[in-house]
């Protein structure tokens, strides 16, 4: 669906982008996170058409913005990071107006648009001033004005920013929707929690580099990211903490009472195999789990990686 | 034919601003008390003979009205059209728009159309006034096209400056200011090359009773829509052109006047060069602004990026 090579972006005395490689594939939710100044609006306005790159190629089913550009850019649903909307203009006419720039009009641009609105959940404000909604009807309706012409590729810049928790719990109803309905999408923000909920794939990025991309699982691979144990234990402590240090798949050991917290560099096997040994040896768990890996966790770890000079993980697709 | 969609758009948020209103209701008033006031001027200075009244002295009322439609079009139009870009990028709209396959030329088209309808509004609505004029007789209805033409031609040119100047920046006032700047270049500052020209001559001229040389100078006057029009206004009084007056040989302004053969040769069809450089012009800086809106996103970024750092 979309393929981003080598892509570069220059702007004076500074690089946003560095050879960044990217394939999104077609029914993808897909992350981006990162520091401010990482490189993902950058890189999302390359995208959408926004911004010349220095050098590289960007293709959306194999269209490109010099090779046809209006193809290229009906591809595309883009919702800028920051948006506004107009004075004076009603939530009907605010999407009217949109569709007439993608070549819809009369009878057939009013139906897709109250269709539309039916989604947002605005079917009742057809009528309403367009910047007397709240900031997350506005954002609802941006997203919802990006769908009008029913592109391949959304692209969402910070969609959750500056949304209450209500709000963010409708958007993501949302986006989750548009997911199973087939649509690609992109989507860059810094509330990592939900983003890891959401996406199939992530991309991690910092100082216009890409460090990680693909799934969560991929990811956590590619960093060897220990996703930590957590073990209860009822009877036969001592018995346990043995065990564990003689493990070398254990790396941190740390003990709360009976509840031990595991930095654990096995796999499943290799921690069902430990499992195993503990209940072999005669003591009792109450419970032994994997904590479920956390993007959050993740990126922190590797960007105070980076910030340690620890070398760069390769663009690993 | 499908309706240019930013037109459209302009217009529906325009028409529910109270600003335009406010805008036609100034000019309108403003019109119509240098009207009265204007016509209790000149029948003071002008009876004669107790009750009787020259109706003559009244015959440059058209003229000096159209002038003042003018001016007052210069001033209004800035605040109309300087804020048309820019007032999108301070918005946080416009990148929304540049993502649409709409091209650039479409939104400064629209941009530029809708500051024009609203000046047919205000040009429009100064006709009832400048038709008080026709009760003295002398006017005829060919003035009143001519007028609008020239009214609507400079309109063009001014939108496009406008337009241009807001797609250079990221603020709507910066942008009102330059094109104040610039109307002030195109209109005062080649009027002022050439009176100075003729002020440094006439002192010659005057001495060797002979004319004041301006050469091939007068065509720094084809970049000046003011006198374009007020040629135009001249040529419909007169029959003459003031180009075609000023190398006549006659006196003109006080002094007569030597030009370039070239000159000469334009001075019959001065008004029609006008027009095509005030349009060519205008076109220049539709394509520019449609350059820069492209262009826009990069520097905007580039600034970001900058105070990032």
């Amino acid at each position: 669906m979309l393929k981003i090579e080598r892509l570069n972006k220059r702007f004076a005395n500074f690089t946003a982008v560095s050879d960044l490689d990217l394939e999104v594939q077609t029914g993808e939710l897909f992350g981006f996170v990162g520091h401010n100044g990482a490189g993902k609006t950058t890189t999302l306005k390359i995208i959408a058409g926004l911004l010349k790159p220095t050098s590289g190629h960007v293709t959306i089913d194999g269209s490109d913005l010099e090779h046809g550009k209006t193809s290229y850019l009906r591809k595309i649903g883009y919702v800028p990071d920051f948006f506004g909307v107009y004075d004076n203009l009603k939530v009907l006419e605010y999407m009217e107006f949109f569709a007439s720039m993608y070549g819809l009009t009369g009878k057939e641009s009013r139906r897709r648009c109250l269709e539309l609105l039916e989604l947002a959940q605005l079917e009742n404000r057809p009528d309403t001033y367009v910047d007397t909604l709240s900031r997350g009807m506005k954002q609802k309706l941006c997203i919802v004005r990006s769908l009008i012409h029913d592109p391949d590729l959304l692209l969402l810049d910070e969609p959750a920013s500056g949304l209450d928790p209500g709000a963010r719990y409708d958007l993501k109803a949302l986006l989750k929707h548009l997911h199973e309905e087939g649509k690609t999408i992109l989507i860059s923000s810094h509330i990592l929690p939900e983003l890891s909920d959401m996406c199939t794939s992530i991309g991690i990025m910092r100082g216009g580099h890409l460090l990680l991309q693909g799934s969560m699982e991929e990811i956590e691979l590619q960093a060897r990211y220990d996703r930590p144990l957590k073990i209860r234990v009822l009877a036969g402590l001592e018995k346990v903490r043995a065990l564990l240090r003689e493990d070398p798949q254990c790396t941190e050991i740390s003990w709360k009472g009976n509840e031990g917290t595991i930095r654990y560099r096995g796999n499943s096997q290799d921690a069902a195999g430990l499992l195993e040994k503990i209940i072999s040896s005669g003591a009792m768990l109450e419970s032994f789990y994997r904590e479920k890996g956390s993007l959050e966790a993740l990126f922190i770890d590797l960007t105070k990686e980076e910030d340690n000079g620890q070398p760069e993980r390769g663009n690993h697709p | 034919m499908k309706i240019n969609p930013i037109l459209k758009k302009e217009l529906r948020v325009g028409s529910r601003s109270i600003r335009p209103s406010i805008a036609l209701a100034i000019y309108v008033l403003f019109l119509v008390f240098v009207m009265l006031f204007s016509v209790a001027q000149k029948i003071q200075d002008h009876l004669v003979w107790g009750d009787r009244f020259d109706f003559m002295a009244l015959s440059d009322l058209f003229s000096t009205m159209s002038l003042l439609g003018l001016i007052l079009l210069l001033v209004i139009m800035p605040p109309i059209t300087a804020g048309s870009i820019a007032g999108e990028r301070e918005r946080s709209t416009l990148d929304i728009m540049l993502s649409a396959p709409v091209r650039s030329f479409t939104i400064a088209m629209g941009k530029l159309l809708s500051a024009l309808v609203w000046v047919l509004m205000l040009v429009s609505s100064s006709i009832p006034i400048l038709a008080v004029t026709f009760l003295y007789g002398g006017i005829q209805w060919q003035y009143l096209l001519v007028f609008l033409i020239m009214m609507m031609s400079v309109a063009f040119f001014n939108g496009a400056l406008g337009i241009w100047c807001s797609s250079l920046f990221r603020r709507t006032v910066p942008a009102i200011v330059l094109t104040y700047v610039l109307e002030a270049v195109f209109y005062g500052l080649t009027l002022l090359i050439v009176w100075l020209t003729i002020q440094f001559g006439a002192g010659k001229a005057l001495m060797e009773d002979g004319a004041v040389m301006l050469g091939s100078l007068p065509l720094v006057l084809l970049l000046n829509p003011g006198f374009t029009f007020v040629d135009a206004i001249q040529s419909a009084y007169s029959g003459q052109s003031l180009m075609q007056q000023v190398t006549s040989g006659e006196y003109f302004l006080d002094y007569r006047y030597e030009t370039s053969a070239l000159i000469e040769s334009m001075s019959g069809h001065w008004l029609w060069y006008g027009i095509l450089i005030l349009f060519l012009l205008a076109s220049l800086f539709v394509f520019l602004t449609a350059f820069n809106l492209r262009r826009g996103s990069e520097v905007k970024e580039k600034r970001l990026r900058t105070n990032d750092r």
